[in-house]
């Protein structure tokens, strides 16, 4: 039951790739329909017997590499992070695949477009259901991968290639950087997978809990084994085992028992600094973070359900998912934190601030896309990984119910993105229109739709950050002055969400006067997108307010047998002397809490959200009577994304780097110094000889006498 | 009877037979034991002349297997010069077997040169310009020098010893100096073959100008013979200087690595890029293998039989392409994905496999190298190998672009033509091979494992 979620995508994709000829349409949809609601229906019965019944699973495939004391198991491992992420991965999947059906039909390359998604879809379920962190780069290479091939579909327009190519080299940094912090990882804790990282970065060992000391001294038993091997042995010997003599297993374990915590405290101040780093850069070049944003927007070249899939629900949110799971290590350095806070913030005012003045109506929600991300980027810096998940959760249905009703218009409008010229399509495609509604006032955070409950979540979370007193070994005073500065930045985000919402939908509902453009309707539905579509509004306006009380209600236990997000200190030390608490620990202890605000805080709060008004109308009148528009300065800032694209990424990275390539490293030195200094002089010296030129025919018979002598010379030592 | 034969017919038969014969050689090959197996001695005017197999040689006696029927199918419909590239290249088969089986350095030496003969015959009649003479020569002339340096060696080391034979050098006593000077000779010989950074005009030169099968055993066999060596004969002689000379070579192989990769990223000869490319995973190999460091030199070997199939594949396909429309350059090509699928699903995985994705060998190798590289603590030298992968990325895919999407070009190619069965059939086992070893490395890894140890013994 475990293993059958990964296997029907991939029986989706062979069929569609291999034997896609063989078939007619029909078949095919009759195919990928069963396939695709068969695996609904099982991440549904994996989330009741995992998530609510709370009985965690593992599926032991098979030893990928056994090499000293380098081994690693591919196991799929199903906990609660992994059962609500199949849930979503596999509905979204579904409606995209549906939407697909019809949205793509009229394509040339239509199978090729599905067997592409199918497989998007496995490499996305390998990610989501990894034990060890080398079955996650797996998917996270491959999903990067099949992004490349989905934006690049269209692949005669240059622009597609273009953003596919942007899109690959950003993917490449993060997964370059995950890469290292894999290598580091090895290194440090000889060991891969989630549990043993977990059990190994953790300070306060050994203490009564079972399953803990189970796991201590299944490890304790792997150390004998390094030791008894010769490489790690020095190392031991060096840092804990001072000339100690090994004669038996008991031996070893009270040696190691005695200088165990000297050896742990050892890898959390050098390493987790730099391990942290290394997976925070890899989740942002994922997720489109400040950076490496910029691929994000770019990608929208590709077809809408690709954007609605990946772009949106599933790849670009896996940057949170390394996070969630590697919450436990990362928590343990405050700087690390502080980074993955600021990070999101900074992402939030950007992508508002270049998305407000955007006009195709894709890279609006594009970069709505990006300053959602940043909000669960920056619930991750203070704890709130609960509340991350949830605005994961949440965000993924209403935007995919976005990106889909969009590409809809899209069709409708006759390929045309530019929103200023879309309009009057509310009389023939109400429908349509109602559900990009539904999204745009999820996204809003409208009362009791999803958005307003994950969002507010978050919102509320910074806030409270001052009155927890165990808290005070990450943030003092004067960070925490500056986090609430920061946090004004996600306050922002929401006028700006707010701002562009609205604009979208005035565009899409109202008559224009000046209207130049007259398009005429081309496209009309059939029942594949509007179910497609009736899934994801009802999911987006009832989800939040279904299964609030299932993530983030008060008692509830099912993120207790979810590692990475819980620590077992909680049950074992006292209040006072901890400091791994997280946000989790006040659910899990039936805490209620309510907590002040300081007037301060809230006065800082009003000031800038009326600086801010302000600041928008103005810039908002000035595009309205169109005064002196291309003079402003900071509408220019905004209209070309900070510079970043052009002036950084063009001018001098990439110019940069190919004209010194062919300057310096082939002109001057491949054709000037090697070739002039060791083949040309050498040549002509050696032409000074006068050496015969060889004939052809002359070279084989010199062969045949080579071989011929040589079975010879065989021969005669044989005999 | 019924079915007739040619010429070629029967050479391929021979080859295939080979094949078989090198499996069962694996199937029989005891993994458990240290030693050499299937020691046997001929005798040739009172010398004994050893010859014998270990893990390690196996791999590389199976990769020439493997390649040699692949390189003859893909010549089997040529009708130009074909009896005579044929016999040559049986002859190469048999010649490099001799490289790989011989424990005897003279005889190491002896047949290390001769399969020179054969491929100066390969580039020199099969090439595709005029410029091919130029290559070969310089093939040669770069061998040869190295060679003359092997041979001082082999000379120092019988006048010191007495005997050529690796089984009994690594026991004899020789003074510090003397080792210093013969690691130094034998280094140099070594990093002509690979090639490290001011030794390297030839092998683009060789690359662009030889056929296809040239580049292919070229990529996947000639350039390893100087790997071989360095474990068969530098490591045993001079296991006891050979540490001072580890940080000049890291520092070498890291700037090959990056020069290698930036003047990649302007090529516009497909060949070329592949070449360079291969330059630039042939360093990283040079960077695991002077770590000392037993996961490094595991990760080596990955990589080692890894680059066989995946640069090999690449020259495949675009000898393919060549075949049907005469040129190399990047410009005539855009947008065959088109029209040509097939080609398309084949160019993608071997791209896949070359930018190291999980699952493929390359990925395994780098992995082990990495780490190897992260317990010795050689941070500068992991650098060199991101920036490299980085870059590979960067231009591997900036090529697969340009050829396969965009707008189909018609003025420069007029009539498209999809892969044939006989070319599917080159290119499938190729693959198959990339994703065993990358998925399922243990079967591979079980062989050269005791060796590995074995060389630190």
């Amino acid at each position: 039951m475990y293993l059958l979620p990964l296997y029907f995508p991939l029986i989706n994709f062979i069929i569609y790739f291999f034997f896609g000829k063989f078939f007619n349409k029909i078949d095919l949809v009759c195919s990928i329909c069963i396939n695709i609601m068969v695996n609904i229906f099982i991440s549904l019965f994996i989330f009741y017997e995992v998530s609510i019944l709370g009985s965690v699973c593992e599926v032991i495939l098979y030893t990928w590499l056994k090499l000293d004391w380098l081994e690693i198991n591919l196991i799929l491992y199903y906990d609660n992070l992994t059962a609500c992420m199949l849930v979503v991965i596999n509905i979204i999947s579904f409606c995209a695949h549906l939407y697909s059906l019809e949205y793509m039909e009229t394509d040339v390359y239509y199978r090729q477009y599905m067997s592409y998604l199918s497989l998007f879809t496995f490499f996305m379920l390998i990610l989501v259901t990894a034990e060890n962190v080398l079955q996650l780069f797996v998917g996270w290479e491959g999903v990067g991968i099949c992004s490349y091939l989905l934006i690049n579909f269209w692949s005669t327009r240059l622009q597609a290639n273009k953003s596919a190519i942007l899109a690959i080299i950003a993917n490449k940094v993060g997964d370059i950087t995950l890469l290292f912090a894999i290598v580091i990882l090895l290194v440090v804790f000889k060991s891969l997978s989630f549990p043993i990282i977990y059990y190994l970065s953790d300070i306060n060992l050994c203490n009564s809990n079972i399953y803990t000391t189970v796991n201590y001294y299944y490890y304790l038993d792997n150390i004998y084994t390094f030791i008894t091997n010769g490489d790690v042995a020095l190392e031991l010997s060096n840092d804990v085992v001072d000339g100690l003599y090994v004669n038996n297993i008991k031996d070893t374990y009270e040696y190691v028992n005695m200088n165990y915590s000297n050896y742990t405290h050892y890898f959390n101040d050098v390493y987790n600094i730099h391990i942290g780093l290394l997976l925070v850069l890899a989740a942002i070049g994922k997720s489109a973070q400040i950076g490496l944003h910029l691929w994000l927007p770019e990608a929208m070249e590709g077809p809408t359900p690709v954007s609605s899939l990946i772009h949106a629900a599933t790849m670009v949110t896996a940057g949170i998912f390394l996070i969630l799971r590697f919450s436990f290590l990362l928590e343990q350095t405050p700087v690390i934190l502080c980074v993955i806070f600021t990070v999101g913030c900074f992402t939030a005012l950007i992508s508002t601030c270049i998305g407000v003045l955007q006009h195709d109506i894709k890279k609006v929600i594009a970069y709505s896309t990006c300053s959602q991300l940043a909000y669960m980027f920056a619930s991750c810096g203070v704890f709130g990984y609960v509340n991350s998940f949830f605005h994961l959760y949440t965000h993924a249905f209403f935007k995919a119910l976005l990106f889909l009703s969009a590409g809809y218009i899209i069709h409708i409008m006759n390929n045309e993105q530019d929103i200023r010229k879309i309009n009057q399509s509310l009389n023939f495609v109400l429908f349509y229109n109602i559900s990009f509604i539904v999204g745009s006032l999820a996204i809003m955070g409208i009362p009791f739709l999803s958005g307003f409950y994950s969002k507010e979540n978050i919102l509320n979370l910074i806030l409270q950050l001052n009155n927890i007193n165990f808290l005070s070994y990450y943030v003092n005073e004067y960070l925490y002055t500056v986090y609430c500065i920061f946090n004004m930045f996600e306050l922002i985000t929401i006028l700006g969400t707010m701002y562009y919402s609205v604009k979208i939908m005035v565009n899409i509902i109202y008559k224009k006067k000046y209207n130049i453009y007259f398009i005429i309707p081309t496209h009309y539905s059939n029942q594949y997108t509007f179910v497609s579509l009736f899934i994801l509004i009802i999911m987006s306006s009832l989800i939040g307010y279904l299964t609030f009380d299932f993530f983030l209600g008060i008692g509830q236990d099912n993120w207790q047998y979810t590692f990475p997000l819980m620590n077992y200190n909680l049950f074992i030390n006292e209040l006072d002397t901890n400091i791994f608490i997280n946000n989790n620990w006040i659910i899990l202890n039936n805490l209620e809490i309510h907590f002040n605000i300081e007037d301060f805080l809230l006065f800082l709060t009003f000031v800038y959200l009326f600086l801010f008004v302000y600041l928008y109308l103005n810039l908002f009148q000035l595009f309205w009577y169109n005064i002196n528009i291309y003079n402003n300065e900071l509408y220019n800032l905004f209209i070309l994304k900070f510079y970043v694209y052009q002036l950084w990424l063009v001018d001098l990275l990439s110019i940069n780097l190919f004209y010194n390539s062919f300057l310096i490293y082939y002109k001057k030195l491949e054709k000037g110094y090697f070739e002039y200094y060791f083949s040309y002089n050498a040549v002509n010296f050696l032409k000074k000889f006068n050496i015969a030129y060889l004939k052809t025919y002359s070279s084989t018979e010199y062969l045949l006498f080579i071989l011929i002598s040589t079975l010879f010379i065989i021969n005669v030592s044989i005999i | 009877m019924l079915v007739s034969f040619n010429k070629k017919d029967v050479v391929l038969f021979i080859s295939l037979f080979l094949y078989i014969l090198v499996l069962m050689l694996w199937l029989f090959y005891d993994n458990s034991i240290l030693y050499y197996q299937w020691l046997f001695n001929i005798k040739i005017y009172n010398l004994y002349f050893y010859f014998g197999i270990d893990g390690i040689s196996l791999f590389f006696i199976y990769l020439i297997s493997f390649l040699i029927p692949l390189c003859l199918l893909s010549l089997y419909n040529n009708k130009k010069n074909s009896t005579i590239t044929f016999l040559s290249l049986l002859g190469l088969e048999l010649l490099l077997m001799f490289v790989f089986i011989s424990l005897d350095f003279l005889l190491f030496y002896l047949f290390f040169e001769i399969i020179l003969i054969p491929f100066f015959i390969l580039i020199g009649i099969r090439g595709y310009r005029k410029r091919r003479i130029f290559a070969s020569y310089l093939l040669f002339f770069y061998t040869f020098v190295g060679s003359l340096l092997m041979i001082l060696s082999i000379i120092i080391l019988y006048v010191l010893n007495e005997t050529t034979n690796i089984l009994i050098l690594s026991f004899l006593f020789r003074s510090y100096t003397d080792n210093l000077i013969l690691c130094v000779l034998l280094l140099i010989s070594f990093a002509i073959k690979i090639p490290i950074i001011p030794f390297h005009i030839w092998l683009p030169e060789a690359h662009v100008e030889a056929s296809t099968e040239g580049s292919v055993l070229l990529a996947g066999i000639i350039l390893k013979i100087g790997f071989y060596g360095i474990i068969r004969f530098v490591y045993p002689i001079c296991a006891d200087v050979l540490y001072i000379f580890a940080p000049i070579i890291s520092i070498l192989a890291g700037l090959s690595i990056l020069y290698r990769s930036y003047s990649t990223l302007i090529q516009i000869d497909l060949k070329r890029v592949i070449a360079y490319s291969s330059i630039a995973h042939m360093n990283i190999c040079i960077l695991g293998l002077f770590s000392f460091n037993v996961h490094a030199i595991t990760g080596v070997f990955i990589i080692l039989i890894g680059h066989a199939f995946i640069p090999g594949g690449l020259f495949f396909v675009i000898g393919f392409l060549y075949n049907r429309y005469n040129t190399k350059l990047l410009k005539y090509y855009t947008g065959l994905s088109m029209h040509m699928p097939i080609f398309t699903y084949f160019f993608i995985i071997l791209i896949l496999g070359n930018i190291s994705f999980p699952g493929t060998s390359n990925f395994l190798g780098e992995l082990l190298i990495l780490v190897g590289l992260y317990k010795v603590n050689l941070l500068s030298s992991i650098y060199n190998v991101m920036i490299g992968i980085f870059i590979c990325t960067l231009y591997s895919i900036l090529m697969c672009n340009r050829i396969l999407f965009g707008l189909p070009n018609n003025k420069s190619i007029l009539v498209y033509k999809d892969l044939n069965l006989l070319e599917i059939l080159i290119l499938l086992p190729i693959i198959y091979h990339i994703f065993w070893i990358g998925l399922f490395p243990l079967s591979w890894l079980d062989i050269i494992h005791y060796n590995i140890y074995y060389l630190f013994l």
